[in-house]
């Protein structure tokens, strides 16, 4: 009881001590506190009192700040987006207390530069002063209104002058990697992967950097090279040289994280590009979030599933999507089998369980029929007897098989029985090459997930894969890592191409957020968008057609989450 | 009446005396015929390899393909929910209809329609409804000779690309 009341004051002081600080001026904070505090006003609509900003949309519909943030619209890095009619200038203070003219000096000729400066309205130089009356009024220092969709934000002096601050922080050197003559990448390798693997993700992204640094050499010999060059990349993009190194990964995933420091200590690198790990990827993939270092579509089976991080891009959520597509898939038709269960038969492995527990959470949230989960220990073959038993006692509408090609006899015992109507469902990836071999007399009663684009409708899409190849043959690789490294290179030139020139690690990922939905190899869709941190949302569920060269046949559209 | 001019065919005498050798002439007219000839030969040559070669790789085939313009649901004598049936069946002759990108993408192709509205009748894929889709689709023959396809040289003949550059 003696230590009641001291423990008392010192939580109430603890909990008073940041009210205090937060009403404190600018002038009394450090530059530490600072951006803490006017990150949360920027990012979160946040005052520093913990309340929420208070803003006017439309001129004069009160709304909450947290809801209508500065990030909104533009975005993390303050580069700003332009997004159809809506156009969102950049809000650093390097920029803002600059003078805005109708072209951007060094750059008037390149036809992306000059399209964007002649978007944005020519205003003068900002002030602390003019730059308050924008935030809370909406005008700039042309005295001109801005569009209605920029809210007028409530915001006291102290802490405007904290938001201001911020603001000039924001963005304000460029990130770690980028200098003024290179632009520095890695890739994360982990030891013991298949050799062929890895070149297959290797050759394409090296391909792509020295095509690169072979433009900018070509263009200073050949006027006509340069002239394209020029236009496509402008003049600092296309002078830059790009490098990229192979940081391979050795020994237990426990010891990555300080692997991955000693490289960046050595070399840092401004973003991370691919990479590929059959198994782990967490500590990398932590290491970018604890150094803000982008990493852009590692190949990984087992991606970090946290929407909140931000620093890695994936290209889909792994194995688990298929079980939460296959979740959403059912319960666009759980009307027709009403009551009846799902049997989930899956094997006791990282794959097996990714894909139960994607199918459970997502069927969870449909709020369908019970589960009935059956785990297939490691080693041990699913039994056709056995599972036709179950069948047969539990009259399930729904039967889901997670297992390897081991599968197929019992798959088949099911698919041909005359005893029970209802779907069977398994992973089409993990039969791997077996999936083409499937008996014709099961082919009709098994449903398979499939995430990625038929392949018969991929086709098309080899004549580009072909030509990062330099002339090899596109049979000696793996096409579905080579798919997933051009998908790599096509995204970093799209949105370096969109970076104009600002190499800031927030303002890459916002610039591939803000990419338009594009056909690329192997996926039906991809698409991006601010803080989406999974590209491929989808999953098609099929079957497989007849004949000695059958196709994947889809029984569903491209099921996304 | 207007006077015309006929023109009258020079001979050999008026040709020596405008000083050109008769003989000479003969000499290159049947040189031109050789040349001709040759040509002729060439050409035949040329194109029965290219027939050869047509027979031989097979460079056109026929694909016959489907783009449905829209579907419906019979139900038939099983009652089916026609709101599930219709949903299943958008997939389903949405899945028929031929992404033609598949053919015109990669080569030299010529699409050709061949009938409008055609209904097709496909036995609906679920296991817990029974029925038919009804597909409305245009029928197009597609013929695809590949041409321009990178890895065929004109004639449909495979090109070996290991000593190209990747550009």
């Amino acid at each position: 009881m003696k230590y009641f009341v001291p423990l008392l004051l010192v939580l109430l002081m603890a909990g008073f001590m940041p009210l205090n600080l937060f009403a404190a001026p600018v002038e009394s904070l450090t530059v530490e506190q600072v951006r803490i505090l006017g990150e949360r006003m920027y990012r979160e609509g946040v005052l520093p009192s913990g309340e929420p900003m208070q803003a006017f949309a439309a001129g004069e519909i009160p709304v909450e700040a947290t809801t209508f943030t500065c990030i909104s619209c533009h975005l993390r890095s303050g580069l700003g987006a332009i997004e159809g009619e809506v156009i969102a200038p950049p809000t650093t203070g390097r920029i803002l207390y600059e003078l805005r003219e109708p072209y951007m000096k060094g750059n008037e000729f390149v036809p992306s530069y000059h399209s964007y400066a002649v978007t944005l309205p020519a205003r003068p130089a900002y002030t602390d002063e003019t730059l308050a009356k924008m935030i809370a009024s909406g005008v700039d220092p042309n005295g001109r209104s801005t569009m209605k969709v920029m809210p007028r934000y409530q915001i006291e002096d102290d802490d405007m002058a904290i938001l201001i601050a911020y603001l000039k922080t924001l963005s304000s050197e460029f990130s770690t990697g980028a200098s003024k003559e290179f632009l520095h990448f890695a890739t994360v390798i982990v030891d013991g992967t298949d050799p062929v693997e890895i070149e297959s993700m290797v050759l394409p992204l090296q391909f792509n950097i020295d095509r690169k640094n072979s433009l900018a050499i070509a263009s200073q010999n050949n006027a006509r090279v340069a002239r394209m060059a020029y236009n496509m990349l402008g003049p600092d993009l296309l002078a830059k040289r790009f490098t990229l190194e192979r940081w391979v990964l050795k020994g237990p995933s426990s010891t990555w994280y300080s692997q991955l420091e000693n490289f960046y200590k050595k070399n840092p690198v401004f973003a991370l590009l691919g990479g590929i790990s059959h198994g782990d990827w967490e500590p990398v993939h932590r290491f970018c979030e604890d150094n803000q270092l982008p990493n852009i579509f590692p190949l990984v089976d087992y991606p970090v599933l946290d929407e909140n991080n931000w620093q890695t891009i994936y290209l889909s959520r792994g194995f688990r999507q298929e079980g939460e597509a296959a979740a959403r898939y059912l319960a666009s038709m759980s009307e027709l089998f009403k009551e009846r269960r799902v049997l989930q038969i899956s094997r006791a492995s990282r794959r097996g369980n990714a894909l139960k527990n994607g199918f459970n959470d997502s069927w969870a949230q449909k709020k369908k029929s019970a589960v009935t989960d059956i785990s297939l220990p490691v080693g041990s073959t699913l039994n056709a007897q056995q599972l036709l038993k179950i069948i047969k006692t539990q009259d399930p509408a729904v039967v889901i098989v997670w297992d390897d090609a081991s599968a197929i006899p019992a798959l088949r015992a099911v698919a041909q029985t005359t005893d029970w109507k209802g779907l069977l469902l398994t992973s089409g990836t993990w039969l791997g090459d077996d999936l083409w071999a499937l008996p014709e007399d099961m082919r009709d009663g098994l449903y398979m997930t499939w995430p990625y684009r038929l392949p018969h409708e991929n086709i098309r899409f080899d004549i580009s894969l072909k030509r990062i190849l330099s002339g090899r043959k596109l049979e000696d690789f793996n096409s579905e890592i080579i798919s997933k490294a051009y998908i790599s290179n096509e995204v970093l030139g799209k949105a370096l191409i969109d970076m104009r020139g600002e190499y800031y690690r927030d303002f890459f990922l916002d610039s591939i957020d803000m990419l338009n939905d594009t056909y690329f190899p192997l996926y039906e869709r991809l698409s991006f968008g601010q803080g989406q941190r999974y590209a491929s949302k989808g999953c098609f569920i099929v079957q497989l057609g007849k004949g000695v060269n059958p196709q994947l046949e889809r029984r569903s559209e491209w099921v996304t989450r | 009446m207007k006077n015309v001019q006929r023109r009258v065919m020079t001979s050999p005498q008026e040709l020596v005396d405008m000083g050109i050798n008769m003989r000479a002439t003969k000499q290159e007219i049947n040189c031109q015929v050789y040349l001709l000839l040759s040509l002729v030969l060439f050409v035949s040559l040329f194109f029965l390899s290219a027939t050869f070669a047509q027979a031989t790789e097979s460079p056109e085939r026929v694909v016959t393909a489907f783009l449905v313009t829209a579907y419906d649901y019979d139900p038939g004598a099983s009652g089916g929910d026609i709101e599930m049936g219709r949903s299943i069946c958008a997939t389903q002759c949405n899945a028929f209809s031929t992404d033609y990108l598949n053919y015109s993408e990669a080569g030299g192709w010529r699409i050709i329609k061949m009938a409008s509205q055609e209904q097709l009748r496909l036995e609906i894929k679920n296991p817990f409804m029974d029925g038919d889709c009804l597909c409305t689709a245009d029928r197009y023959e597609i013929r695809i000779n590949e041409l321009s396809y990178p890895d065929r040289n004109i004639l449909g003949e495979k090109i070996d690309h290991e000593f190209e550059s990747g550009q």
